[in-house]
């Protein structure tokens, strides 16, 4: 049995140098946890990214398996509101600079 | 992420709208549990005072003071800081700017969740559930999960450790109740799927 709700540390930090750089992609990812349903994560997935549910299926899967996926790309204004929509949803969600 | 299988309360109307019927107690138990959860989101509604350190020693940060910004720690009650996390893994600063501007309207966002939730639920019966409504129902359930699985410390494989327990393990109620918002959470989403 393995607990998932402890994220793995081994995320690099941003560079700091490409905080001027205002094209650098961001990211939102969603964390595996072991209370979120996989029917509630696919709903959200389709919900409010509007993505198929063949993808949103996929996604949610990837969260499952891998204990985490990326969700979606973008600025880091959007990627902010991406990640307050997910935890209005109850998904534990972060945000990062793509690596 | 855990599967969960369907459930015959729960009906599909014409027009879109779903009905869920509810015995009057089971109404009892959940107008319950979700007090217990306004009552923990409360922890966080109030002043700000403890948000940051004031820029200058003595001077409150005038943000502070415009009433739309809340604290800028996470929760210190595991449930709560489940409910309301981190936006940033490895930057302590950006998540505490993050949770002073947004943290406010998701705690205010999950209130109203489950004010909707109960001004529907009433004395239980056969309830009616719009699209808005539904929605609602699905947030603040998944709320309510998370709270009580983070008191009942739930695990991937939770499932055999609930299996193996003792009839008078103290934490079987929890659990029942966590089996039985599941189950019902699980259903009303695959109304949406």
């Amino acid at each position: 049995m393995v607990d998932m709700s402890v994220a793995p540390a081994e995320v690099e930090k941003p560079e700091t140098f490409s905080e001027v750089l205002p094209d650098v992609p961001w990211v939102t990812i969603v964390w595996n946890d072991p209370v979120n349903l996989m029917s509630y994560v696919t709903y959200v997935f389709q919900d409010y990214f509007g993505y198929s549910k063949k993808k949103a299926t996929k996604l949610m899967l990837d969260v499952h398996n891998a204990g985490r996926a990326v969700v979606s790309a973008g600025t880091r204004e959007e990627m902010e509101r991406d990640v307050g929509a997910m935890h209005g949803y109850g998904l534990w969600a972060t945000l990062q600079k793509d690596t | 992420l855990s599967r969960r299988h369907g459930d015959e309360r729960i009906r599909r109307e014409r027009g879109g709208d779903v009905t869920v019927a509810f015995e009057p107690a089971e109404a009892v138990i959940v107008r319950a549990a979700f007090a217990d959860l306004l009552a923990l989101l409360d922890e966080r509604s109030g002043p700000a005072e403890t948000a940051a350190p004031d820029v200058v020693p003595g001077v409150p940060d005038p943000f502070l003071t415009l009433g739309a910004t809340g604290s800028a720690q996470p929760p210190e009650d595991p449930a709560l800081a489940r409910l309301l996390p981190d936006a940033y893994q490895d930057d302590p600063d950006a998540s505490a700017d993050f949770r002073r501007f947004t943290e406010p309207d998701l705690v205010a966002g999950k209130r109203a969740n489950i004010r909707t939730v109960l001004e529907t639920l009433g004395e239980g019966g056969r309830i009616r559930l719009d699209e808005p409504a539904l929605r609602a129902w699905l947030h603040a359930l998944n709320d309510l999960r998370l709270a009580l699985g983070s008191r009942l410390e739930v695990e991937e494989g939770y499932e055999e450790v609930l299996a193996a327990m003792e009839p008078g393990d103290p934490r079987l109620p929890g659990f029942a109740l966590y089996e039985w918002l599941t189950g019902l959470q699980d259903a009303l989403v695959q109304t949406r799927l």
